[in-house]
């Protein structure tokens, strides 16, 4: 147990005191104090800020109509319906692709028939809603006169045009629509902090393997000791790491509670206080898996250039579990059958449990079992890698394939 | 304490490495384990150091098989290793922690073998910034630090340049006066010559020779006699008339003789005073330990 904690110590204080550490956490923190305190910035900035709006020009729309409805009439919806930001022009030159790719208008519309229209564009934007409100002013325009013609009055057409139902949800389970923004955050720092301190813990054995001081570690501890001394100890520096950062998160909100009304901000702090446990144990739980395979990677590795081959295995399986991840909260079918069976699975379920916790229906039980089974990995990985960290110690040259490392993981040792 | 290696054999996948090694050693003396490149010598140690386990055969501490977690054996490897990046005595501390050394036993031990090496100036430097030389004097503080009662030093004077490779020369004499065991590897004869009381030399594996280095010596010697002269061409004509003269050369110190099996230096003696040649000095021929080391590692690879 001595040797348990002068492992751990070393590698606690080897870490605090590295300056790749200590720049990720100043450099976290400063990020996280900038976002949230995007408010009051704004405030002190204040006056820069709006010079710089006013030079923000309003779009420019060319709308030529040959059709035959009202121009006029036209165009004054078009501004009804864009709101402010917008300016229109109404031109008879059809050679408008021409102007927009000059860069005279931001748009063309080229109207031809009542339903029937040209839409030119420089670029169309992921999140252009322009085009849609086009179309809805076209179809309420066609619409209305066509309810004109069939003798409705304006009051009748406006009442038809304008119908809207009431409606109340009651959400007997999760709430997606509220869910997803934190779980995406939630999975996004899992990944990448699982990552990073993995790559830490592989790195750091490598470093031993080519400095070549395992062979006096090993002879002076037991691998046991070393491999969870060193896992353990820049996991607890990981921890503090996340403390810190989730601490100044949390005082810069409450700060600024108020100022904040970014999407994904307000679902973060909103989420429930089961799930943040929750997400703990799971950081916790991941980590543990992942850096014992990054462990025992690592002490396979001849020289620190041969590390990168060794990990991608392990890399390809941790991506695969993200994008699993990410693909169920995107498709919203967190419940499904494949989602199920690997969130009980050991390098699935740190990921997928958490995504099936936030946005799905599990039961307790089921919550128990993946955790049951994490553990248990966990041990089963934690024996095997110091096994492999014992033997790689005299591993030099080849990389070892597969054959060697069952060997090794099937051989009995003191 | 008696250390003993019983037979012990070591085959990397088909290829036999050690093919039965023995050899004992106690408290208050010095072994040295000689061997050419790939003799098995690190084999050997590696086995004792528990790395890994040998094929057959056993390693025994006054005659229970050795554990190095009960008891204490010191091992400066042949690949050097140590943190590059960490502070000296950071490490220092560590690894003589890592053995159950506490905390103030190890700053305090650490100051006096710093002292002992000159290494006291750089305790708080970083290791990569020292030269090979100092980084191997810090390599054998680490292995002394925790005090053990074996102390297996691999190579221990390569890359030392004089000065450094006599204070070593001095810790090891402490060493064996305060009672260790000392097992070292080298193919550095003269240090080895200078004091160790035994000597085990391996070749392909297996023991070529091994004991006391006065009895392996004298046990060399059998046939070989030295002639001091002031007139050498006088006196190899006279030996070429012997007929149990086998072999006649001359060397710095005068003449190496080399006489048939069954004859001896009285035979020669009678021999030469019958003849009419004028000898300053005839005696035994006692070979330096290199040439034992040559001659039983060339004849035998």
């Amino acid at each position: 147990m001595r040797q348990f904690f002068s492992v751990f110590k070393f590698e606690l204080r080897g870490q605090l005191q590295s300056k790749v550490f200590r720049v990720i956490t100043i450099l976290l923190l400063v990020v996280i104090v900038l976002t949230l305190n995007v408010g009051r910035l704004e405030a002190l900035l204040g006056d820069s800020l709006d010079s710089l709006k006013k030079d923000d020009e309003a779009t420019k729309i060319a709308v030529c109509n040959k059709s035959e409805m009202d121009t006029e009439a036209l165009v004054e919806t078009f501004k009804m319906f864009f709101g402010e930001g917008y300016e229109f022009s109404v031109t008879k030159d059809d050679n408008l692709e021409k102007q927009v790719e000059k860069g005279d208008v931001d748009t063309a519309i080229i109207i031809e028939t009542p339903l029937k229209y040209k839409y030119i564009v420089e670029t169309v934007g992921m999140f252009d809603a322009d085009q849609q409100i086009i179309e809805q002013v076209l179809i309420t325009n066609y619409r209305y006169s066509y309810l004109q013609n069939a003798g409705l009055t304006a009051e009748q057409i406006t009442a038809a045009l304008e119908a809207g139902t009431e409606s109340d949800v009651v959400v007997t389970g999760k709430d997606q629509t509220q869910s997803f923004a934190y779980t995406y955050a939630i999975i996004m720092i899992l990944y990448m902090v699982l990552l990073l301190y993995g790559q830490f813990v592989a790195s750091s054995v490598a470093g031993e393997k080519s400095s070549r001081c395992m062979e006096v570690l090993i002879t002076s501890a037991k691998p046991m000791n070393l491999m969870f001394g060193k896992v353990l100890g820049s996991g607890s520096a990981g921890l503090l790491q996340l403390v810190l950062i989730l601490g100044t998160t949390v005082g810069c909100y409450q700060l600024n509670k108020n100022t904040l009304d970014n999407e994904m901000i307000v679902s973060l702090f909103g989420m429930p206080v089961s799930v943040a446990i929750y997400s703990i144990v799971f950081f916790i739980l991941g980590y543990f898996i992942y850096a014992f395979m990054f462990g025992a990677a690592g002490s396979l590795a001849s020289r620190a250039e041969d590390l990168g081959a060794l990990v991608m295995p392990i890399n390809v399986i941790f991506i695969f579990a993200f994008m699993v991840a990410i693909f169920t909260m995107t498709s919203g079918n967190v419940d499904g059958i494949f989602v199920t069976v690997c969130s009980f699975l050991p390098t699935f379920a740190p990921m997928l449990m958490l995504v099936r916790i936030c946005m799905g229906t599990v039961a307790v039980w089921e919550i128990a079992l993946s955790i049951a089974i994490q553990i248990a990995t966990i041990i089963l990985l934690g024996i095997g890698c110091a096994k492999v960290y014992r033997a790689g110690v005299l591993l030099y040259g080849n990389s070892p394939k597969f054959k060697d490392i069952w060997k090794i993981l099937t051989t009995k040792q003191e | 304490m008696i250390l003993e290696v019983k037979d012990i054999t070591k085959n990397f996948g088909e290829k036999s490495v050690l093919k039965g090694i023995s050899f004992s050693a106690q408290s208050g003396e010095a072994l040295g384990l000689l061997g050419r490149n790939g003799a098995g010598k690190t084999t050997t140690i590696r086995i004792i150091m528990q790395l890994f386990p040998p094929n057959s055969g056993e390693v025994l501490v006054d005659g229970k098989p050795l554990s190095i977690r009960e008891i204490n054996v010191g091992y400066m490897p042949e690949e050097r290793g140590l943190y590059p990046k960490k502070k000296i005595m950071e490490q220092l501390i560590y690894f003589a922690e890592l053995k159950g050394v506490s905390k103030d036993v190890a700053i305090e031990r650490a100051n006096k073998l710093l002292d002992r090496l000159q290494m006291t100036e750089y305790k708080d430097a970083k290791l990569e910034t020292l030269s090979k030389g100092n980084q191997q004097k810090i390599q054998l503080v680490t292995t002394l630090i925790s005090n053990p009662d074996i102390v297996i030093l691999d190579e221990p004077f390569s890359g030392l340049d004089p000065v450094n490779a006599m204070l070593l020369k001095d810790v090891v004499r402490e060493l064996i006066a305060d009672g260790k065991i000392v097992i070292f590897s080298s193919h550095q004869m003269n240090y080895i010559e200078e004091f160790c009381n035994n000597i085990v030399i391996i070749n392909g594996g297996q023991i070529a020779v091994s004991g006391a280095i006065k009895d392996i010596k004298r046990s060399y010697t059998k046939n070989l006699v030295l002639i001091e002269s002031d007139d050498n061409e006088a006196v190899k004509t006279a030996l070429a008339s012997i007929d149990f003269v086998k072999d006649a050369t001359q060397i710095d110190s005068g003449i190496k003789v080399e006489l048939l099996d069954g004859y001896d230096i009285k035979n020669l003696m009678s021999e030469l005073s019958k003849l009419d040649v004028l000898v300053s000095g005839i005696s035994l021929y006692e070979p330096s330990l290199s040439e034992i080391f040559v001659d039983y590692t060339e004849v035998e690879s």
